[in-house]
């Protein structure tokens, strides 16, 4: 019977959008599958893995029946990027097996029934609801989310805070070592709301978000969050938790502020960076008048030293960091210039972009 | 209700025995230690049925006059201690005077004494609590103690004794304790009027071999280091000698037998990463220390103490030993098979520094002393090395880097043909006489073209095939150099990689196989232990405080500890009766494990005043990282790389065993080969 017959590259794409949440290895074989449904030219593809779960759609050539199917996500997709693009290509569904025939290949697939797709039901329930450019949105999230923790008992800080009051989203991330937080003014004012995103879907949504002005819906509900973009249909449970007061990390009044070029600063600690130890990856940091020298050790006592020329005319300072926190900082932002607030040694150390409020980052030093 | 009422003196004599003569060991124990306090110098045991029927002991210590035969065997009478003052520093081994009232009280005893002075014996009998009065017998100086049917009075008790085998090897037992602790008395054990052990008097190593067996003291490290008024001496096993059982531990504090749990977790923890985890290491060492810092007076039989100062205490047996097992590097410890040969340095070096290293060193000096020094070129003695037997050997040369080790390949082949290092092939693949590429002249050995003294005799059988091979090139040099078998180091000269996953290298004494992934593993370990032991632990204060949920007992320690944990990386704090913050972790260690690794820290702090689970816990990352670090099997190494390995392996410290406890490497001797083929038969 024939499912559908299509061109294999109106089918990739979505397959390929829809991939990343299907867990490799999973004790429930249908979540390991992906969701087809079909209705006229119509077809739907949903993958889930019970936390997040994303619905694309595409139109084919035919698709004579309404019907649905599951089969292997990952073999699907590894059959249609084998094939020659712009092949054609014809499904046919039997009790339970699906065939994809291409020209002169065929593939007998194992199936289990649609019916059988444990897919997220939406809490009928709404709260907030806003929508921003997709492009803003990601970059958003892309600021903060490498600060997320892994898999932390505190299971509140795997994910990423998204806050919305007024007109104003801001979204956090920390691991407990070090956080970031950025804000951006929404076109229109809309109820307060606080939800934390579990990890992956903050991965799977700078993934699909597209660098475009086209908009973006987010609605709160209840428990669920929905992100509806492009042919795009992502919705995620969000972490019930207490996320921690991060205005009370973020240090205030800070007076050794020293604005140095980013990318000079980020190649200076990368090279720095191959004599630290491997292990620990602590790098010092000494201010002087008019400069900032990068210092690593490693085991076996050898050193790199980097010298970066800045406008400093206060105390001397000696603090040490982890350096991959302070070289994620770096890779994340864009700008020109970063601008470094410090303490004292013991002190957290804030990273800000000159002349922009929307940005903010906190580590805190190594005593190395 | 029945009313109150005394007990009876001799039911409570009966009771308290208990406690001290719980079965005939206990008992023997008890004889025998007054022997010893007596100043014996020769000891002879006789039992019957494992003691239950007899136990008697004879000495030729000062004796006992006889008006005070009968206040012998009077509670709470001894002639050792007088006061407090003296309690406190107690060193005899008796001193609480209740051990023969209490062996009185419960079986038939018969006290023989002469003292030097007196012109004769006299004996007394006691029964049952009774005592006649003495009666003159004839002995020499010294004293006799016959207890017969132990239990007898207490058919209760009695029935909680096992067999006469059982209570035969625990008498066995509690006797060789006492033998190791003075191998100055001789002693004799016979049971059911067999003599089963004899130990004449001899020296520490001499006792220790004895009792324990000659193959535990040819493969024990010996050990003798002192700081701070402590003494630590003894031998310690290497770690594949472990056994599965706890019971070759034998611990004494101040020449007392004791169980003490501060010191074998000390010890248990300097083997840690050298043992398998279900192995329990072997051991006789003595703890001496002021008797003032330390209570013997705890329990009754008196196996237990408490030391004034535990975390110390603690510390230094748990560096000492593992400065022991961390000079099981091939150098240190002789060759292989013959390992043990003065590997018990104690008395030949009882002058020596007493210092681990030095000890150990020491012994390992003796050791090369019947063979590697021996055959050394004379050119060795003009480097200025007096007293070649003090000397460890091979001198813990700093470096035999790789480059060096191709020059002596030049040297072997001619410098004419001399290839780039990389180029070396393994040996297999060039049809040479695999013997031939073996050794390379030892750094300061006669330089190439001087004429060589004749080979020394270990080698001789394989003559012939060094002669075969030498046909090609400068063959009166290489000769030479394959032959002159002192100028091997310890672990020889790569000959060739076996399936990827052995070495095999020629050596002094013979053939020597290496686990490659095993040793390369150990290599990296221990570099990078030695790393990171000298930059402390760099600590990563948290933004976000981890709370931790903590008992009273944990919240204690916390307060008490609190200068300990910054050193350690951490920083606590009390937040509530019940909470702690952990406000910073050392950056090394995985913050999520932080709290449990917090709380283990609190238990051993608790329990021994010290903690190493950081220490371990960085250690066993480090080990994870050289597992990974390592070569792995399969992997084919070039010769001078095999030999590289082997330099290091030279070098570093626990050489002998992998993390996991396996041995790295094993020798086989020429002698042994030779018996394979039946050469010389
Ligand atoms: N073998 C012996 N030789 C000389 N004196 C002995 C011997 N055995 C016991 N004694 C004397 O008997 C006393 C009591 O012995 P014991 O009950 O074991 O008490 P303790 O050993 O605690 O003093 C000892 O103090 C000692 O003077
Ligand atoms: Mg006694």
């Amino acid at each position: 019977m024939l499912l559908i017959k299509a061109q294999r590259d109106r089918l990739l794409a979505p397959l390929q959008s829809v991939i990343g949440i299907v867990e490799r290895r999973h004790t429930l074989p249908i979540l390991s599958n992906v969701l087809i449904e079909t209705a006229g030219d119509r077809l739907d593809i949903t993958a889930t893995d019970l936390e997040v779960q994303v619905r694309t759609w595409t139109s084919v050539t035919e698709s004579p029946m309404q019907d649905s199917v599951t089969l292997s996500a990952r073999k699907l997709h590894d059959i249609l990027r084998a094939l020659p693009a712009g092949s054609d290509l014809a499904m046919e569904a039997s009790e339970n097996r699906l065939t994809v025939k291409a020209s002169r290949s065929r593939f007998n697939l194992q199936t289990l029934p649609g019916r059988d797709f444990p897919q997220i039901a939406l809490n009928p329930e709404t709260g907030a609801s806003f929508s921003l450019p997709q492009g803003v949105l990601r970059k958003l999230l892309e600021r903060v989310q490498f600060a997320m923790a892994v898999q932390d008992i505190r299971f509140y800080l795997n994910g990423t805070l998204l806050s919305v009051a007024n007109s104003t989203l801001t979204v956090v991330a920390t691991d407990g070592h070090r956080l970031s937080f950025t804000q951006q003014t929404l076109p229109e004012t809309t109820a307060q709301a606080e939800v934390i995103i579990p990890r992956k879907s903050v991965q799977e949504l700078i993934k699909l978000l597209q660098p475009v002005d086209d908009p973006v819906q987010v609605t709160l509900h209840g428990n669920q969050v929905r992100f509806e973009f492009g042919s795009i249909d992502l919705i995620t449970k969000v972490i019930d938790g207490k996320f921690p007061d991060y205005q009370r990390v973020i240090p205030t009044g800070h007076a050794k502020i020293v604005e140095v070029d980013r990318l000079l600063m980020q190649q200076a600690l990368q090279r720095a960076a191959i004599l630290s130890n491997e292990k620990i990856r602590g790098v010092r940091l000494l201010l002087t008048k008019d400069s900032l020298a990068v210092v690593c050790t490693n085991n076996e006592q050898e050193e790199a030293q980097e010298e970066l020329e800045v406008a400093y005319n206060q105390e001397p300072l000696d603090i040490g960091f982890n350096i991959a926190y302070l070289l994620d900082v770096l890779n994340h932002l864009s700008s020109e210039q970063v601008a470094c607030h410090f303490g004292d040694t013991n002190s957290s150390v804030l990273i800000t972009v000159p002349g922009q409020e929307d940005f903010k980052y906190v580590v805190m030093p190594m005593r190395i | 209700m029945r009313a109150i009422e005394r007990l009876s003196p001799a039911l409570i004599a009966q009771i308290a025995a208990g406690e001290v003569v719980e079965r005939p060991a206990s008992a023997l124990k008890e004889l025998v230690e007054n022997s010893l306090d007596a100043g014996a110098s020769e000891l002879a045991v006789h039992l019957t049925e494992g003691g239950i029927r007899l136990i008697r002991v004879e000495d030729d210590g000062q004796g006992i006059p006889q008006d005070q035969l009968t206040l012998a065997l009077t509670s709470h009478a001894t002639s050792k201690i007088r006061d407090l003052d003296e309690l406190e520093q107690v060193r005899s081994l008796g001193f609480r005077g209740e051990a023969l009232a209490s062996i009185a009280s419960i079986a038939d005893v018969r006290l023989l004494a002469r003292t030097a002075t007196a012109d004769q014996a006299w004996a007394i009998r006691a029964s049952g609590g009774q005592v006649d009065p003495p009666e003159p017998a004839a002995r020499t100086r010294g004293c006799t103690i016959t207890v017969e049917e132990l239990y007898a009075h207490t058919p209760a008790r009695r029935k909680f004794l096992k067999s006469a085998a059982t209570e035969f090897g625990h008498c066995d037992e509690a006797l060789r304790r006492l033998a190791l602790a003075r191998p100055d008395v001789g002693w004799k054990l016979h049971h059911n009027g067999r003599l089963v052990r004899h130990w004449a008097a001899c020296s520490l190593p001499a006792r220790i071999s004895d009792v324990m067996g000659e193959a535990f003291a040819q493969e024990a490290l010996p050990l003798e280091v002192a700081a701070g008024g402590l003494v630590l001496r003894g031998v310690v096993g290497r770690p594949a000698a472990a056994k599965l059982g706890r019971d070759a531990q034998y611990v004494y504090v101040n020449g007392r037998f004791v169980r003490d749990r501060i010191l074998s977790h000390a010890i248990r923890q300097a083997y840690q990463d050298v043992l398998h985890h279900e192995r329990q290491p072997v051991y006789v060492l003595f703890l001496e220390l002021d008797p003032a810092l330390v209570d013997v007076n705890v329990h009754p039989a008196k196996t237990e103490v408490r030391f004034r100062e535990s975390g110390a205490v603690h510390r230094f047996v748990f560096l000492a030993v593992q400065r022991a097992l961390a000079a099981t590097s091939p150098g240190a410890g002789g060759i292989g098979l013959d390992a043990g040969a003065g590997s018990i340095g104690l008395d030949a070096d009882a002058d020596a520094d007493a210092d681990a290293d030095a000890g150990a060193g020491a012994g390992a000096g003796a050791a090369a002393g019947n063979g590697l020094i021996s055959g050394r070129p004379g050119a060795a003695g003009s480097t200025g090395t007096v007293g070649a037997a003090r000397q460890p050997w091979p001198p813990r040369q700093s470096a035999w880097p790789l480059q060096q080790a191709d020059t002596h390949y030049a040297v072997l082949f001619g410098a004419s043909d001399r290839r780039p290092p990389e180029s070396v092939q393994p040996l297999a693949t060039e049809g040479e006489s695999t013997a031939l590429r073996a050794p390379a002249p030892w750094p300061g050995a006669a330089p190439a073209g001087t004429p060589v003294p004749a080979w020394s005799d270990p080698f001789a059988s394989a003559a012939g095939l060094h002669d075969a091979g030498a046909a090609d090139g400068p063959a009166g040099q290489r000769v030479a150099a394959v032959t002159d078998t002192a100028v091997l180091p310890p672990l020889g000269f790569a000959l060739a990689q076996l399936h990827g996953i052995y070495i095999l290298a020629q050596a002094a004494s013979g053939l020597v196989i290496v686990d490659m992934h095993a040793a390369h593993e150990r290599v990296v370990y221990e570099r990078l232990k030695a790393s990171f032991g000298e930059q402390g632990l760099p600590s990563q204060p948290l933004l976000i405080p981890r709370a931790m949920a903590v008992t009273a007992l944990e919240a204690a320690a916390i307060e008490e500890f609190a200068e300990v944990f910054p050193s350690l990386g951490f920083e606590l704090a009390l937040m509530g009766p019940e909470t702690a913050a952990i406000r910073a972790v050392p950056a090394l260690i995985d913050e999520q494990a932080s709290a449990h690794l917090v709380r283990e820290l609190l238990r051993e702090l608790r329990d021994f005043g010290a903690s190493r689970v950081l220490t371990e816990r960085r250690d066993a990352l480090l080990a994870g990282f050289a597992c990974h670090g390592a070569v792995r099997a399969n992997r084919s190494l070039t010769v001078p790389e095999m030999n590289a390995l082997l330099r290091d392996m030279e070098r570093i410290e626990r050489a002998d065993q992998c993390n996991h406890g396996r041995p790295t490497w094993r020798a086989v001797s020429i002698a042994d080969l030779d018996k394979l083929f039946m050469r010389g038969e």
